[in-house]
């Protein structure tokens, strides 16, 4: 597997506040990477760390298979960032924004810039300062797309868009990935969106990646478990206990992750009777995630 | 009135004035409380002034003559004062002749000034001279901080030394040169003076410029009294001045005095408003300040005893007296002046090569540590 | 690449420049009308008089103008945080020569317009004899004062915050000690020797002094 972004050990301190602690960070070529994590989790400065718009204090940063930040332009004449906070020139119109960012980009491509443009309603001749939020999420997916990127980095794009315009940008993001084959590494704290479009996940909290692996290993291998006569003890178990919870009645609910349908085989062996085993959505398991990484067992 | 006292007065007179204002108290009142004021700001200026004289006379003084130098000073201040009056007879003796044939009387007391801030009250000595000036003439006291001793007291003796020397002079002298100039001249005054020949408008003042040495001696009012305004002003000009001193207002409203002058070009009648006219209020050619350059380069030219050469024949002519002064017939003195004022021309408004090589090197260095900044430096 | 960068920075602070311009082409001409006109030789001393009170004008106007053209030079980026510059694929160094050479072609228009009113000032100008204009002289002198603050302008503009803190730290530290030094009655002059420093060749702003007169003798 290759992989397109890779970072080793990475740590940064801002201030004595915030630390970014030992990220390594490993997403495969063509894939699209959700970078999950609560606010102030360290997402946005991992991202900026990678760009090289913050120089790291340690550890080691690839992307597109060359460092960072010594081969920074080569890399980020094929990447496309759209930061979380809207960045463009506000004197400059949608097309003399465009104007500005060919000059930059040898792989700018007018005709698809001149499609989309059109595809996303936006009006060349409206200036950036007067756009709206959702116009303005639009014009920034459309200079990066346009631009012919190998990697998309997407911090929160589209966050505080209207779910209209979030599924306009999304679609033009899918298709361009479909087309390009791009590796997409896209941040939210939205886990329901990204549950939809991620083929792998990440997931932040306080300044360390708490997990990072396939988007369907996450899915499927957390579980709500409904045990009757559970032991006092659960003992070495073949998964891991996230919760473990008395019901309203005799039973109990656990939480787990790891799971496999093989495992009941434990709970014969400690006596107790597996009643239910629940798949969790991604938003759950992210919680109960966070939850297990905040308080280790 | 010294400045504590001023100070206070003035204190005082703006606190009760402005709740006055505030209140909007008739004039009268104002006046009154002025007054009262005024009134007690005299009785504190006496008792000051008891307690200065007072600090005097229990200083007990002392004088010292040292060559033409004649201090007056606290009986303390003996060493300093010596050493300094010293020192400063070095850079002015050359220009006062024999010694003893000049005295000029400075007085050295000590004093304390208000502090600028709540800082310790700067202690230290006004250097002043014992004559009274002449009605009309500057003066200038010298306040030499404690702190600077010999030095800046030689300084304020040597800076004092030429008005002492100066309210000795004749009237006429004094009249023609209207203010004492220093006893050298510096790059300055000769800068002014060029500036002065450069810019004034007499016609005399241009042809000086462009080196007629009669003319100079015309601007420079240096020929016989009564002959100046002809030699001053062309026609043209006196018809000008007539209207500039005389005729403010409507031309309609003129007295046909003026009418006639101005407007029939009738240049006996501008003699004769002129000639009305108080001669200090008539602009001259080259005024005090470039009269001065001359008087000082006589001196300096002069050599010893060449200030008493200058003061010895107050009757004869001032060309003449130049002359003495100068060790020099007046034609080369008037020559070098005119030479000396010619090469003190200002600077140009352009900036010169090294400020220009200097400017790109500072620019090039503040842009250069802005490409080299560290903020987004590779690595 | 230039052009563009170009392009963004005139439309950045076109307002600013259009205002430097105006007031660079207007200061010569209000100093000539202000100095009057004539070939009266009375005026003269008037004239000069007049002028070297206004002396003053030209070297601020140079700094306003300076001031303007290097802070708006990165205004666009100092709103967005400088993220978008960074982001694009050029080395910093070379942003940085770009939004320079940029600034500075924006820098000549009002340095050319202080020329172009400076020579319609002197030609419409009719003087006694002894005085002389100098638009030529003048216009080098505001150029070189305008450039030499825009190296220092750009400069803070295009460090960080903290850089620029320094810098304004620095001043007030002198001034906090001068006011110490001041209240212990001492004679040293921190004040003094920065603005000696600083104002007196070779120092980086001597080209500030010195006579600033578009007629002289």
């Amino acid at each position: 597997m290759t992989l397109t972004i890779e970072t080793r050990d990475l740590t940064y301190q801002a201030g004595t506040s915030f630390s970014l602690q030992d990220v390594s960070l490993h997403v495969p070529t063509g894939a699209v990477y959700g970078f999950l994590g609560p606010n102030g989790s360290g997402k946005t400065t991992t991202i900026r760390l990678l760009l090289g718009l913050l120089r790291p204090r340690s550890g080691s940063i690839a992307l597109l298979g060359q460092p960072v930040p010594s081969c920074l332009p080569q890399i980020l004449a094929r990447t496309g960032y759209v930061p979380e906070r809207p960045h463009l020139y506000p004197t400059l119109t949608v097309q003399e924004a465009q104007a500005y960012h060919a000059a930059f980009y040898a792989s700018w491509d007018a005709r698809f810039a001149a499609d989309l443009t059109e595809r996303l309603g936006l009006d060349g001749a409206r200036v950036i300062g007067r756009l709206s939020k959702g116009e303005l999420g639009k014009l920034m997916l459309l200079l990066v797309l346009a631009q012919s990127p190998s990697l998309l980095v997407l911090d929160e794009p589209t966050d505080g868009l209207d779910p209209v315009v979030r599924r306009e940008v999304l679609t033009a993001l899918l298709d361009y990935v479909a087309e390009h084959e791009a590796t997409v590494f896209i941040s939210s704290h939205l886990v329901h969106e990204l549950e939809r479009i991620c083929d792998w996940v990440g997931v932040m909290d306080r300044g360390r990646l708490v997990a990072e692996l396939p988007m369907q290993s996450f899915k499927s291998g957390i579980k709500r478990l409904r045990v009757r006569a559970g032991p006092v003890a659960a003992g070495d178990t073949p998964f891991v206990i996230l919760s473990r919870q008395p019901d309203d009645g005799a039973g109990e609910t656990w939480v787990v992750r790891g799971w496999q349908s093989p495992m009941t085989q434990y709970f014969e062996g400690v006596r107790a009777e597996l009643r239910e085993v629940v798949d969790l959505d991604l938003e759950e398991g992210f919680v109960e995630l966070l939850r297990t990484a905040r308080t280790p067992r | 009135m010294s400045d504590p006292i001023r100070k206070a007065g003035l204190a005082l007179l703006l606190c009760s004035l402005l709740p006055a204002t505030a209140h909007g108290q008739d004039r009268a009142a104002l006046e009154t409380r002025a007054t009262l004021l005024r009134r007690d700001v005299v009785a504190l200026k006496r008792r000051v002034d008891g307690r200065d004289s007072l600090n005097r006379a229990t200083l007990g003084w002392d004088s010292l003559q040292i060559g033409s130098l004649e201090l007056h000073f606290a009986a303390r201040d003996l060493p300093l004062v010596r050493a300094a009056a010293v020192r400063a007879l070095d850079s002015i003796a050359p220009l006062l002749g024999a010694p003893g044939a000049r005295r000029l009387q400075i007085k050295i007391y000590p004093t304390t000034r208000t502090p600028r801030t709540n800082a310790a009250p700067d202690s230290g000595w006004h250097v002043d001279r014992l004559l009274s000036p002449r009605p009309g003439t500057p003066v200038t006291t010298s306040f030499v901080e404690r702190a600077d001793s010999v030095a800046g007291l030689a300084a304020a003796i040597a800076r004092i030394a030429p008005e002492a020397l100066w309210a000795q002079a004749d009237t006429s002298l004094l009249a023609w040169l209207n203010l004492p100039p220093q006893l050298q001249a510096d790059s300055a005054a000769l800068q002014a003076a060029y500036v002065a020949l450069a810019t004034r408008p007499e016609r005399v003042a241009r042809r000086c410029f462009a080196e007629e040495l009669a003319a100079c001696s015309a601007a420079l009012g240096l020929l016989p009294l009564g002959t100046d305004l002809h030699t001053w002003y062309d026609a043209a000009e006196m018809r000008a001045l007539v209207k500039a001193v005389t005729g403010g207002g409507q031309q309609a409203r003129w007295p046909v005095e003026i009418r006639e002058c101005v407007m029939s070009q009738d240049p006996a009648t501008c003699d004769r408003l002129l000639a009305l006219q108080n001669p200090l209020s008539l602009p001259t050619p080259l005024g005090g300040a470039a009269r001065g350059t001359l008087v000082a380069l006589a001196l300096q030219g002069g050599g010893p005893g060449a200030m008493d050469r200058l003061l010895a024949t107050p009757t004869a002519p001032l060309t003449t007296r130049l002359a003495s002064a100068a060790a020099q017939p007046y034609d080369s003195l008037l020559s070098h002046w005119r030479a000396a004022v010619g090469r003190a021309r200002p600077e140009p408004v352009g900036p010169g090569v090294a400020p220009t090589i200097t400017a790109f090197g500072w620019t090039a260095l503040l842009l250069g540590l802005a490409l080299g900044g560290t903020r987004w430096r590779d690595r | 690449m230039y052009r563009m960068v170009l392009f963004t920075q005139w439309k950045w602070g076109r307002l600013a420049l259009g205002a430097t311009v105006l007031a660079a082409f207007a200061l010569p001409l209000v100093a000539a009308l202000t100095a009057g006109s004539d070939t009266d030789p009375r005026l003269a001393q008037h004239t000069i008089e007049t002028l070297a009170l206004l002396g003053p004008v030209f070297p601020l106007v140079a700094a306003l103008t300076a001031l303007f053209v290097a802070v708006t030079a990165w205004g666009a980026d100092h709103q967005g945080r400088h993220v978008y510059a960074l982001s694009m694929p050029v080395t910093r160094s070379r942003f940085v020569l770009l939004r320079l050479g940029a600034a500075l072609t924006l820098l000549l228009v009002p340095l050319v317009a202080f020329w172009v009113g400076a020579l319609v000032a002197a030609s419409a100008t009719t003087l006694p004899p002894g005085l002389h204009t100098y638009p030529n002289l003048l216009a080098l002198r505001f150029a070189l004062a305008a450039i030499v603050a825009f190296g220092f302008f750009f400069a803070i503009a295009s460090a960080t915050a903290r850089t620029a803190g320094y810098v304004l730290g620095g001043l007030v530290a002198v001034l906090l000690l001068q006011l110490l030094l001041y209240a212990l009655d001492s004679k040293i002059n921190l004040v003094g020797w920065l603005l000696q420093g600083l104002l007196v060749w070779p120092g980086p702003f001597d080209v500030f002094s010195g006579r600033w007169m578009l007629i002289d003798v």
